[in-house]
């Protein structure tokens, strides 16, 4: 890139239009540009960032006040605007941006020169046009503000110059990614922890097994149970016929039997009542429920039908039909009614048929109506019908109960006498068999135990089990984000690697470049290096005993030449994550403002090396006589940027400068404006 | 120069195809200069499923 003019108007503190035409010379690359502190130097380094990016430097006061205020107070509908004409790889562009007083954003327009001459607007071009010829990360470096410039040559810079480092090599891309591939790893390690599950599972399985192997005892228990209740069953059996054969005992004994016989079967039917209440619980409990519900959408249905709202007097395809019935009347379309009568569109008797559309119901929504009213009468019939119903089974289980004791004291009852019954064998008989009713009946309680024992062994099993399978398939889950947490972390580590490689390699040439520019103008030994946590070490003389101001700042131009020397010899890179270099002017802010007498001269000698085209700006005592010697065969325009004043010098002193032989006026007074404007100066036929 | 910064294209390692492969995704939200996060960490993180995935199937 190579700047050919910039034309600022009302920017800042340059009032109207002023124009500067940088030197395109390749000898003589520098555009010397003096002016005192506070006129616009640092402005005028601001207007290009500003007209490129829309964007200032740091520490550039009210950045937002961009229009020149003398501007505002003339015509307060006064817009500021820069203008920029440059060369990027042979074709040649004209930037403009410009922002009126009452926008809070600026217009950019770009085009692009023709061959022909003649202007092409690039109207999708845009900022991002700017960042792909210089990217705004890397202008930074070479529209300098020199005024920091001490920042690269202090001992505390590692973080300005590892942001240099990175930003000359375009690594904005390649940060971005390393940081999102962080977050991917994080949001792996999150799914990581939500799929894992505590639970040992094996000692879950242990538990299962313990579980089946007491299963399988109590299964065996119980099969010993019930081989005792049949043989209780047996033995009791046995003597309850022995009770019946004994003449003492015969009658009582198949009284008790038929007693015995009558308890079971009326048990067996309370069962059976009792399911039924279940039962018609279950499907006539909503009519009881809904009763009061169904009563008012009763009530309510009544009311539509009354006022003959439902069913509705029209039928929708009745009226439908009677619009869509057409008849030919003297040559005409006519709508014909079922009584004869015809009738056009638009005309009364049309207009009251369509009305009627309105009020006639859809046959569909007749037809739910229907189901809906007919559903309620069903659910009224059954909330009369329902309580006798229950009613009956009611009495039944009552009833049952009342048959139930009654055969349960007859029992008892025998029981008894049987127990005192003068016959000893009797008596002996009985005890035995109650006897074996107590083990029947213990025997009946162990199954019941045995089974709820084994039920419940196996619903912990099948939980436990269920417990496994997930924590499995958690696991399975867990390991596959594993997986894939650790393949970010591999391909992280891997760009993390060819950064470190890629700036290693940029730290290694920078400091060369810098110890090959340094030994050029300092007298001294001096050795420059650079750690890889980016600080920057100066030795001289073998030795670092801290650096004086001067020394700071020639470190820093050293750097900052050494960045731009760098852009360049990657002008054509063509990594795939980091931005390519580029070439372009270097513009100096105050770049002798602090050295040492002594190094002045030979830091003016090398300046013109630093790039291709060099913008210089300097302030009256650092644009001296053994400054300029060195640079001024290498001047091809300069311009010197004057204070402009509408009051009268009074007793203020002259403020000139001698160039070229010629003197200047740096202030000038009764002016038509407060303000700053660019005066061109004739170069000498020396030069 | 340009020889000296690592060049992706030259890296045939597995790491390296992904991370090609990934450079690109950040890559297109740069040229049409998007920047949604949530978007990009979507679309790195199907690209690193659908990477682990045909490593298992393999």
């Amino acid at each position: 890139m190579q700047i050919y003019s910039i034309e600022m108007k009302n920017f800042r503190c340059f009032f109207g239009t002023q124009r500067i035409d940088f030197s395109t010379d390749a000898e003589k690359n520098i555009t010397l540009i003096h002016a005192q502190n506070g006129v616009g130097k640092t402005t005028l380094l601001n207007s290009i960032l500003w007209c490129f990016y829309e964007k200032v430097s740091k520490g550039f006061e009210k950045p937002n006040n961009i229009i020149n205020e003398e501007a505002l107070k003339k015509n307060k509908f006064a817009s500021a605007s820069v203008q920029i004409s440059f060369e990027h790889k042979g074709k040649q562009y004209d930037v403009f941006r410009s922002i009126r007083p009452d926008s809070r954003t600026s217009d950019l327009k770009i085009q692009m020169i023709e061959d022909d001459g003649n202007m092409r607007p690039l109207p999708e071009a845009g900022a991002k046009f700017m960042e792909s010829i210089i990217p705004y990360d890397m202008a930074r470096y070479f529209f300098f503000d020199g005024e920091n410039a001490t920042a690269f040559g202090s001992t505390e810079n590692k973080d300005e110059v590892s942001e240099a480092v990175k930003n000359i090599l375009g690594c904005h891309l390649l940060d971005r990614t390393l940081d999102d591939l962080q977050k991917v790893e994080k949001v792996y390690n999150r799914q990581i922890a939500t799929n894992t599950v505590n639970l040992d599972t094996q000692k879950a399985s242990n538990e299962i097994t313990s579980n089946e192997s007491e299963i399988l005892d109590l299964e065996e228990k119980l099969v010993q149970n019930r081989k005792n209740l049949q043989y209780a069953k047996e033995e009791e059996q046995k003597k309850a016929k022995e009770l019946q054969s004994l003449k003492a005992s015969a009658e009582l004994a198949k009284r008790r039997s038929e007693y015995e016989y009558d308890l079971y079967r009326h048990k067996r039917k309370l069962e059976e009542l009792k399911s039924s209440e279940t039962e018609w619980i279950e499907e006539n409990g909503i009519s009881l429920v809904a009763k009061g519900i169904s009563d008012m959408a009763f009530d309510f249905l009544e009311d539509l039908r009354k006022k003959g709202t439902i069913p509705s007097p029209y039928n929708e395809t009745f009226v439908k039909d009677l619009l869509e019935h057409f008849v030919e009347r003297d040559g005409k379309r006519v709508h014909e009614c079922i009584c004869g009568r015809t009738f056009e569109d638009g005309d009364e008797a049309f207009r009251h048929i369509l009305s009627l559309k309105e009020l006639a119901t859809p046959l569909e929504l007749e037809h739910n109506l229907t189901k809906v009213k007919s559903r309620i009468d069903a659910l009224k019939r059954e909330a009369v019908r329902a309580p006798q119903a229950l009613k009956r089974i009611e009495n039944d289980i009552l009833e049952k109960n009342e048959e139930i004791k009654k055969c349960e004291r007859e029992i008892e009852e025998i029981g008894k006498q049987l127990k005192d019954n003068p016959e000893e064998r009797v008596k002996q008989l009985e005890a035995a068999r109650n006897e074996w009713l107590s083990k029947r009946d213990e025997c009946v309680r162990n199954d019941a135990n045995l089974n709820n024992k084994i039920n419940r062994l196996k619903e912990d099993n099948a939980s436990l089990q269920q417990k496994i399978d997930s924590a499995e398939r958690s696991t399975l889950k867990s390991k596959l984000f594993m997986k894939k947490r650790d393949l970010t972390r591999l391909i992280y580590n891997k760009l993390k690697d060819l950064s470190n490689e890629d700036q290693k390699t940029a730290i290694k040439v920078i400091s060369h470049k810098i110890n090959e520019i340094l030994q050029g103008i300092m007298r001294k030994n001096v050795k420059v290096s650079i750690s890889s946590d980016f600080k920057i070490d100066m030795a001289i003389d073998g030795t670092d005993l801290g650096r004086s101001n001067g020394e700071k700042q020639l470190l820093s131009l050293a750097f900052i030449s050494a960045l731009v020397w760098f852009a360049k010899i990657r002008e054509n890179a063509t990594s795939q994550y980091l931005l390519p270099g580029t070439i372009a002017p270097l513009v100096l802010d105050s770049p002798f403002g602090q050295l040492d007498d002594s190094y002045k001269p030979q830091t003016a000698n090398f300046i013109p090396e630093m790039a291709s085209q060099v913008v210089l700006l300097v302030s009256g005592s650092q644009g001296d006589a053994s400054v300029m010697r060195y640079i001024e065969k290498h001047v091809g325009a300069e311009y010197i940027l004057v204070r402009e004043n509408t009051g009268e010098r009074g007793s203020k002193p002259v403020d000139e400068i001698k160039i070229n032989g010629e003197i200047y006026e740096q202030t000038r007074y009764n002016s038509n404006f407060n303000g700053t404007s660019v005066e061109e100066i004739t170069l000498g036929e020396t030069l | 120069m340009a020889d000296s910064i690592i060049d992706l294209d030259e890296l045939n390692d597995e790491i390296s195809l992904h991370l090609r492969e990934i450079m690109k995704i950040e890559q297109r939200f740069t040229i049409e200069n998007r920047s949604y996060e949530t978007e990009r960490l979507e679309k790195i993180q199907n690209y690193i499923d659908k990477a682990v995935k045909i490593d298992a199937d393999l």
